[in-house]
């Protein structure tokens, strides 16, 4: 199966994972014949890969299935192990820097996305893409990147754009791809798009970048160089930012997007003045 | 661990602990602290000349406050005093955010 994640081809292998993205919400509008071109990089499942002794970077439980995820590295290769409650074998994909990705079997839609996610994230790192924790919408053929912690409003705040703001639609709520192309920062949509289904693999390049946070009124604020690295840094994925080599990479996309894009802070209410604020900064009042 | 008092005091050796790596972001430079992630602002260090200047001096050697007092008498058009009391910041600031090797020293 090919899919055209971010304008780059990446072939997956595995009957079963294939047979499984073909009826997920997300994936179908980003597949692509397979006779157009050759793949950039490759995905192959059903694989033996053991899971040695390694060094964990970082893990968490999803609260939507309690599977517990793992990402570590060992030897200059890197891990992502997801372990069910069931205390069966656990799912693993091993990234060793090249453009294919093995990993075992899968056969649960949840870790199928997100460990097509996380290979992505690592080998996207190496060419200068990068999915980024945020919310996105697209205004006069641009896109804004909407940051914050989770529980922040993001989607709060995008939902208050297209209420407030004609012209404006969303093009992914989770974790849209950055990407710097020949020098230039665009965004693209991507089929991860958290609980709102909105999958588009369309590309704009980027007018501005927000970091959101709660107040009891409406300002917002350019951020200089430094401040503008703390708000986008922690928004890169997190278990590649505890790692030297995948920070310099990530560190290098976001020095192009702090030199070419202004990055705000916007506190805010959640109401269509918020919205009128980010808008305003970043379009200017006509 | 200072020869003299058996505590952390200003002539107590010190190292930068190498895993904290000084990164140029469009024309000015950081050290990224590593925590948890995926959460709010990141944390940073951020340098200025000045800064650079020691950290890149005195990266991979031991050292002591009287040598960032010394480099900073030998760069800049300070008086002693002064850089006596910009070394003793400057150091405090490493200790403060952990860019030190631990026990103040090898």
């Amino acid at each position: 199966m090919l899919l055209k994640i971010a304008g780059r081809l990446v072939r997956v292998e595995g009957e079963r994972e294939c047979g499984l993205l073909n009826s997920m919400p997300g994936f179908p509008v980003f597949m692509v014949d397979e006779g157009s071109a050759s793949a950039q990089w490759t995905v192959r499942f059903g694989r033996n890969v053991a899971l040695p002794e390694t060094e964990e970077l970082y893990s968490f439980v999803s609260e939507d299935t309690g599977h517990r995820s793992v990402f570590s590295r060992k030897d200059g290769k890197y891990y992502y192990a997801c372990y069910c409650l069931d205390g069966g074998d656990p799912f693993v994909m091993r990234y060793d820097g090249s453009a294919v990705i093995d990993a075992t079997g899968v056969n649960d839609p949840s870790t199928l996305r997100f460990a097509l996610w996380m290979a992505f994230a690592c080998w996207g790192a190496g060419v200068g893409v990068a999915p980024v924790h945020s919310s996105v919408v697209v205004h006069r053929g641009q896109a804004v990147l909407f940051l914050g912690e989770s529980g922040t409003g993001k989607s709060t705040h995008t939902r208050l754009w297209l209420q407030h703001i004609p012209d404006a639609r969303l093009l992914n709520d989770d974790s849209p791809i950055l990407a710097v192309e020949e020098g230039h920062v665009a965004v693209y949509g991507s089929p991860w798009s958290g609980k709102t289904h909105c999958y588009h693999p369309d590309r704009f390049p980027l007018a501005a970048a927000v970091r959101l946070s709660q107040a009891p009124e409406n300002r917002i604020r350019r951020l200089g160089t430094i401040e503008a690295f703390m708000a986008l840094q922690p928004s890169f994925p997190p278990g590649l930012s505890q790692d030297e080599r995948f920070t310099d990479r990530l560190v290098s996309v976001l020095s192009r997007v702090i030199s070419q894009v202004p990055v705000y802070h916007l506190e805010c209410l959640p109401d269509g003045a918020a919205a009128r604020t980010s808008h305003d900064a970043i379009f200017g009042t006509r | 661990m200072c020869v003299f008092c058996g505590f952390l005091c200003n002539f107590a050796a010190m190292k930068i602990n190498p895993v904290n790596k000084l990164r140029e972001i469009v024309g000015e430079h950081l050290i990224l602290l590593q925590g948890k992630s995926g959460g709010d602002m990141s944390k940073v260090v951020a340098f200025n000349e000045t800064s650079v200047l020691l950290w890149e001096s005195l990266l991979g050697r031991e050292f002591e406050t009287e040598d960032v007092k010394q480099i900073l008498l030998d760069n800049y058009e300070v008086d002693e005093s002064t850089a006596a009391k910009d070394a003793a910041e400057w150091v405090r600031t490493l200790r403060e955010n952990d860019l030190l090797m631990p026990e103040g020293g090898k």
